[in-house]
């Protein structure tokens, strides 16, 4: 063998080799970049999923939670091991029966249950997961929670009914003065004609009374006498004062009616004025006479109290709300069946505070429902009695938008106190 | 046209034919009081006006055709010795702002009998005693201006975003006209008022801001004065600093004695309103009063003389046509004869007189010092007056 041709050999093979060698090195590289950047991209993707404010969640094919993310955990207020392997329909009820396991994807409303039994509404996404051949490996399912949205909207619903109501008011108030008014001045006259006119006739009778008791005069007497008696004059001049001041009273009460029902309802100020807060419980009862008349003894103990800084329109709210579930939880007992409750309105200073208390021997309120009565939506009242918003709009108006508080006390089935609490205004507080 | 001894004309009006009747059949028994006339339309009113000469209308603000306010502006264009109330069931803001440049007093419908001659009796009382017609349209003439630096200074102080009360209270409180509108308006039945309101701080606080600057927009506060001199004794930048300076004054005393009913700065700011109204409707008398003056403060005689009332009694009618309470009315009318007033011992007319004798200089009247046990304090309250007034100079 020419070891030329050897050497050739040797040396092609050689550099054969550094190229293999080159290559290996650039496959490695690659290889290392390559697992880098899927590392960086599982962080990213494990980021995305544990900083999204939505939850998600991977589930199998037969609908098991396989994964999760942050968000989907603090949503279900579980630990992971709690979760993982469990059906997700465990844990969150939707109205769409099976159809979020379909072939496409679905949207739809839900509620998520907590572990302590709360729910909130939420707005839930599902897509299938398909595999290489398009058979449904399993599913990925996304939520958000929409409680906040909810509430608001809510809270937007009842201030439109609100002020739609203060124009009607506005309106009826307006439709029912001018009537009360002039029959109230018809009232006035009559009853001023009727004394005048009585007036005379005592005058006619004493005239009568010494006409000789003979002759044409004595016969007109008689009959004068007759008509008197068919008429039964004295009861007329007897009762007709009492009939007129029934009458004027009744008006003085519509009038008094439709008054509360316009400070109630006028949005007045969007500025918080100061407030006799007695007058609004004074104007709340006018109001809510017609739910507690019939099942309750109405007791009021309102002390005097500084005018407090409020919105009016909405502390009557809050107050109308009260009494009117005080009513209805007095009306489920057997003495409320008959009109022997109580409700007891109560005003004092406490502190900086000043207190109204709304106190009622009525069914009160379960052990276990006591922390979800401020939930909106929340209630136990049956349909058209209730809608569960009540409690809600209270405490939003008395802790939010009055820094104050709002608390109950109650023992079910010897009655519930709930206590508002409004700050004193300043100079108030010195004194 | 007009009779002082013949009984007050009143004139009501109201589309609805059962509300006039109502209202003629419930004053059946007034008919000896007062002469009373009924119209069922806008256009009826005007008609019955030109022979029927009304001193007061009392009118329905919604109607067909011509409407309540602009009932009133025609009466106030046509008639305006005729003092012009509304009696309302309810009416927007909108509407309310329409009416009040011509408004003297805002009524609520339903309102009892007893109280609607109440309110009718006294918005007249002092009007009734006044003899020249002349002096009656005057106050019959509401619309009176502010001065125009403090009208500037409440527009400024009202154009700042989310604007504080207290700024603007006290930006009012400096000009008696402004003080007398805002009350008047806190006072009608137009803010189902349930108590008088004396304060302007308190009235904010019922009328709201937007309300404040859209009613002060078009009560006229801003027409300009005709002729009235600026300055010399009768000057309008002389009367305003008096009036502030008495108001001072008094507030200060009433802190003192810690007097607790309200309304002494108003009653005291207010005290002379009626040489405003003399200097924006009449400045010829008031020329004629500075001439026969040699200084100090017009007797009343003089006035009665020159005037044909005293401008206690002028400025008194107006704020009671306005509707102010009647504490605050009464102190302007007995600033200067406060033994008068109908209860004794301190009140704000008491110490409006007082405070205005220490600003003057001039003697204060010897029997009300001694009747409302102030003797001892009034000395005091003069040197304390005149070395803070040494002090400043």
């Amino acid at each position: 063998m020419d070891p030329e041709i050897l050497k050739r050999r040797l040396e092609r093979a050689e550099a054969e080799i550094r190229g293999l060698e080159q290559l290996i090195e650039n496959k490695t590289r690659d290889l290392y970049l390559s697992q880098e950047s899927l590392r960086q991209s599982t962080q990213f993707l494990n980021n995305v999923l544990g900083a999204m404010a939505n939850a998600l969640v991977i589930l199998d094919g037969r609908g098991n939670i396989q994964e999760l993310n942050k968000a989907a955990e603090r949503m279900l207020a579980r630990g992971r091991a709690d979760i993982e392997g469990h059906p997700l329909t465990d844990f969150l009820e939707c109205n769409c029966g099976t159809g979020l396991y379909g072939p496409r994807q679905t949207e739809c409303e839900a509620f998520v249950r907590t572990a302590g039994g709360n729910t909130s509404p939420c707005l839930l996404s599902s897509s299938p997961l398909l595999g290489d051949e398009g058979e449904i490996e399993g599913y990925v399912c996304v939520w958000i929670d929409i409680s906040e949205r909810r509430q608001l909207e809510m809270e937007l619903r009842h201030a439109q009914k609100m002020e739609s109501l203060g124009q009607m008011a506005a309106g009826v108030a307006h439709e029912i003065n001018t009537p009360i008014q002039f029959v109230g001045d018809s009232l006035t006259f009559l009853r001023e004609a009727f004394d005048d006119m009585l007036d005379i006739v005592q005058q006619y009778q004493a005239t009568r009374d010494q006409w000789p008791q003979d002759g044409p005069l004595g016969l007109a007497a008689a009959r004068l006498t007759t008509a008197e008696d068919d008429a039964d004059l004295e009861f007329i001049a007897e009762e007709a004062p009492g009939a007129f001041e029934r009458a004027t009273g009744g008006l003085g009460r519509v009038a008094s009616i439709v008054q509360a029902l316009k400070n109630f309802s006028h949005p007045g100020s969007e500025e918080k004025v100061p407030t006799d807060i007695n007058q609004i419980l004074q104007n709340t009862l006018t109001l809510a006479r017609n739910e507690y008349k019939y099942v309750a003894q109405l007791e009021t103990d309102f002390a005097e109290v500084p005018e407090v800084l409020v919105h009016p329109g909405d502390m009557g709210q809050v107050f109308l709300n009260l009494v009117v579930n005080a009513a209805h939880a007095v009306e489920a007992t057997p003495a409320g069946k008959t009109g022997n409750g109580h409700i007891r309105l109560r005003t004092a200073l406490d502190g900086d505070f000043l207190l109204v208390e709304v106190a009622d021997d009525g069914c009160g309120i379960p052990d276990s429902i006591r922390d979800r009565i401020y939930d909106p939506f929340f209630t136990t009242k049956e349909v058209g009695k209730g809608t569960g918003q009540g409690l809600a709009i209270a405490r939003r108006i008395v802790v939010d938008k009055h820094g104050g508080n709002l608390e109950v006390e109650s023992t079910a089935g010897q009655g519930t106190c709930f206590r508002v609490f409004l700050p004193l205004p300043s100079e108030a507080k010195a004194a | 046209m007009f009779d002082a001894d013949r009984k007050p004309r009143i004139l009501f009006v109201d589309d609805d034919p059962d509300l006039l009747n109502g209202m003629r059949h419930a004053l059946r028994r007034d008919r000896k009081r007062w002469d009373l006339a009924y119209a069922s339309s806008g256009q009826a009113a005007l008609d019955t006006l030109e022979h029927f000469h009304a001193d007061m209308v009392v009118t329905d603000m919604r109607m067909p055709g011509i409407d309540g306010a602009e009932l009133l502006s025609h009466i106030a264009h046509r008639f305006p010795a005729t003092l012009r109330f509304v009696l309302s069931g309810e009416a927007s803001d909108e509407m309310a702002l329409r009416a009040i440049p011509y408004t003297h007093q805002w009524i609520a419908k339903p309102i009892a009998k007893p109280v609607l001659i109440e309110t009718i009796e006294r918005s007249m009382a002092l009007l009734t005693r006044i003899h020249s017609p002349e002096v009656r349209e005057w106050i019959a003439h509401c619309d009176l201006p502010a001065a125009p630096a403090n009208y500037q200074a409440l527009q400024a102080a009202l154009r700042v975003p989310e604007p504080d009360l207290d700024p603007i209270a006290a930006c009012i409180e400096q000009d008696p006209v402004l003080t007398g509108r805002i009350l008047q308006w806190t006072n009608s039945g137009f803010f189902g008022r349930r108590q008088e309101i004396r304060r302007v701080r308190d009235a904010l606080t019922t009328l709201g801001l937007r309300l404040l600057s859209e009613m002060v927009l078009v009560s006229g506060v801003f027409h300009t004065w005709k002729e009235a001199p600026e300055h010399g004794p009768f000057g309008r930048a002389e009367l305003l600093e008096h009036s502030l300076l008495v108001a001072r004054q008094a507030a200060l005393m009433a802190a003192d004695l810690e007097f607790s009913e309200t309304g002494v700065w108003s009653a005291a700011l207010l005290h002379d309103i009626g040489y405003l109204i003399l200097a924006d409707r009449a400045p010829e008398q008031l020329r004629a009063l500075e001439n026969r003056l040699a200084g100090g403060e017009p007797t009343r005689e003089l006035e009665l003389e020159i005037v044909g009332c005293g401008h206690g009694e002028l400025g008194g009618a107006l704020l009671q046509a306005w509707g102010l309470p009647f504490a605050v009315v009464e102190a302007v009318v007995h600033h200067q004869d406060p033994e008068n007033c109908v209860s004794s011992g301190v009140h704000l007319a008491g110490l409006v007189h007082l405070a205005g004798a220490i600003v003057r200089g001039s003697e204060p009247n010897p029997s009300y010092l001694a009747s409302s046990g102030l003797a001892e304090r009034y000395p005091l309250w003069k040197s304390e007056y005149s070395q803070a007034r040494d002090q400043a100079a």
